[in-house]
Order: structure tokens, then sequence, then C-alpha cells
């Protein structure tokens, strides 16, 4: 009887350590998922701002905006850039650290931060949007079909030329 | 681009403001470092853990190591770089142009 019980017990602890093992390697993986999509969003990011270009000065100044509205339409424009051409990258990061973050808990706080590293420029965006749309429609559209504002802005040399 | 020497700067509220946001992106950078485990090194020199008395490393431990390290850092670079971008133009004194412009080039961390 002492014995059935001994098995009995060995039995679950083999369990419970068999258990325990699983989660650490699942840990472990997708620590290495997470810090390949780090990797590949890094890369793609030091595309982006690689391709940053410059917008045409000339065109900017013929839409009639106010210096305010020029650098309100400006920071708008260079981070939506920005956060579109990395965007694919970004959310599948976002996805595995919550995973991670699920799968070890001890781990959410690191997660988190490198979350919020990441979701950081999106939060901002929104509030550069509200200032964006304060300007005209009209002058808005104007904007937009300019060439080159749908890439990554090289917003320093645009301000430079600019004159702001 | 050559980094500048700048006499004389004084940084308005929106550099300060910018300022912090930096310090707050690299304290996160340094936070999420942990999150990608590398492990053995993110026990030993991240964090205010205990030492242990020992520690187990191999070779490719190392080669591991320096790769993972870097991945984060180049993230909070290219923050770094939008936060000077959008700085630069939001400032209007000369001598903070100048910074904020040396600073998305890369001047800080050389």
């Amino acid at each position: 009887m002492t014995n059935i019980k001994f098995i009995i017990l060995f039995l679950i602890s083999v369990q419970a350590f068999a258990g325990q093992m699983d989660q650490l390697s699942s840990v472990q993986e997708m620590q290495t998922q997470v810090a390949e999509s780090l990797s590949a969003y890094a890369d793609r990011e030091d595309e982006c701002m690689k391709s940053k270009k410059k917008l045409s000065a000339k065109a900017l100044m013929e839409i009639g905006l106010s210096n305010s509205e020029l650098k309100d339409a400006l920071q708008y424009h260079y981070l939506r850039n920005l956060i579109e051409c990395s965007k694919d990258q970004a959310d599948k990061l976002i996805v595995d650290l919550q995973v991670l973050s699920l799968l070890a808990p001890q781990k959410d706080k690191e997660a988190d931060a490198a979350s919020e590293l990441i979701l950081g420029d999106r939060i901002k965006l929104l509030k550069l949007k509200q200032n964006y749309l304060k300007i005209s429609k009209i002058q808005r559209d104007l904007i937009e079909s300019l060439n080159g504002v749908d890439h990554p802005i090289d917003l320093i040399a645009t301000a430079k030329a600019l004159g702001i | 681009m050559e980094c500048p020497n700048i006499d004389g700067l004084k940084f308005s509220k929106t550099s300060i403001d910018a300022i912090e946001e930096i310090r707050q992106k690299k304290a996160l950078g340094d936070a999420a470092i942990i999150s990608i485990g590398v492990g053995t090194w993110a026990s030993i020199f991240v964090g205010n853990g205990m030492l242990e008395m020992t520690y187990s490393l191999g070779s490719t431990d190392f080669e591991d190591m320096t790769k993972k390290m870097a991945t984060v850092p180049r993230i909070t670079r290219k923050m770094i770089e939008k936060i000077a971008d959008m700085t630069y133009l939001r400032v209007s004194d000369y001598k903070e142009k100048q910074f904020w412009s040396a600073v998305s080039y890369g001047c800080s961390i050389r």
C-alpha cells in the first residue's frame, strides 16, 4: 500500500515537472520569436529612416498655410508615414510580446515596456492628428496630393528649405 | 554632417520636454531588453537583481548576447531620431535647431 502511494506521488511529481518544463520551453521559444520580431522591426525602421525624402518647399508654400499650420501638417505626415512604413513588423512584435507576457507573467513588465516603446508613436500621432484636422479640408486635400507626402519625409531638410 | 560645437545653448520648454521623452524611451528600452530573453546576460547586467555566485556561459551565449543586446538600442536610436526631427521643427532658436539637427544625425551617441 505504501509502495502504491509512493508511485502515485512520484508520477504526480513527474507530471508536474514535465508541465513546468513544457511551460519553460514555450517561454524560451516565445522569447526567441520576440527577439526575431524585434530584429525585423529594427531592420525595417532602419530602412524607413534611410528612405526619408525632402518635400518640395515651393509646392508646400503654394498651399498658403501659416507657419504653425505647416509645422502641424509636416509633423503629422512625418510620423504617420514612418508608423505606416514599419506597421507590419510593429504589429507582429506587439502580438508576440503579448503572447510572451501571457506565457510568462513574471516578464509582463518588460514586455509592456517594449510594447510601450513601440506604441508611444501611435499615441503621439493621435494628438498630432487633432491639430492637423484644424487645417481646412481644401488645404489638407492639397497637402495630401503633394508628391512624396505619403512616404517617409526628411523633416529637417524640408523645414530648412521652407525656412521654418 | 559634422557634430557641432554649440556655445551658450539654452533649452526652451519644448526642448526640455523632448529630452524628458528621450530619457523615458531609453528607460523603456533598457527594460525591454529583458523581455527578449538575453537570459543569463540580462540577469547579470540589466536591472537590480541579486548576482549569483557562479554562471555558466558558452561561446554561443556571447554571440547571442551581442546580437540581441544591439537590437533594442537600434530601435531606441530611431525613436530618438524621430523625436529630434520633430523637435527641430517646433523650436525657433537657431542654437536649439542646431542641437536637434545634431541629435537627429546621431551626434549624441557617437
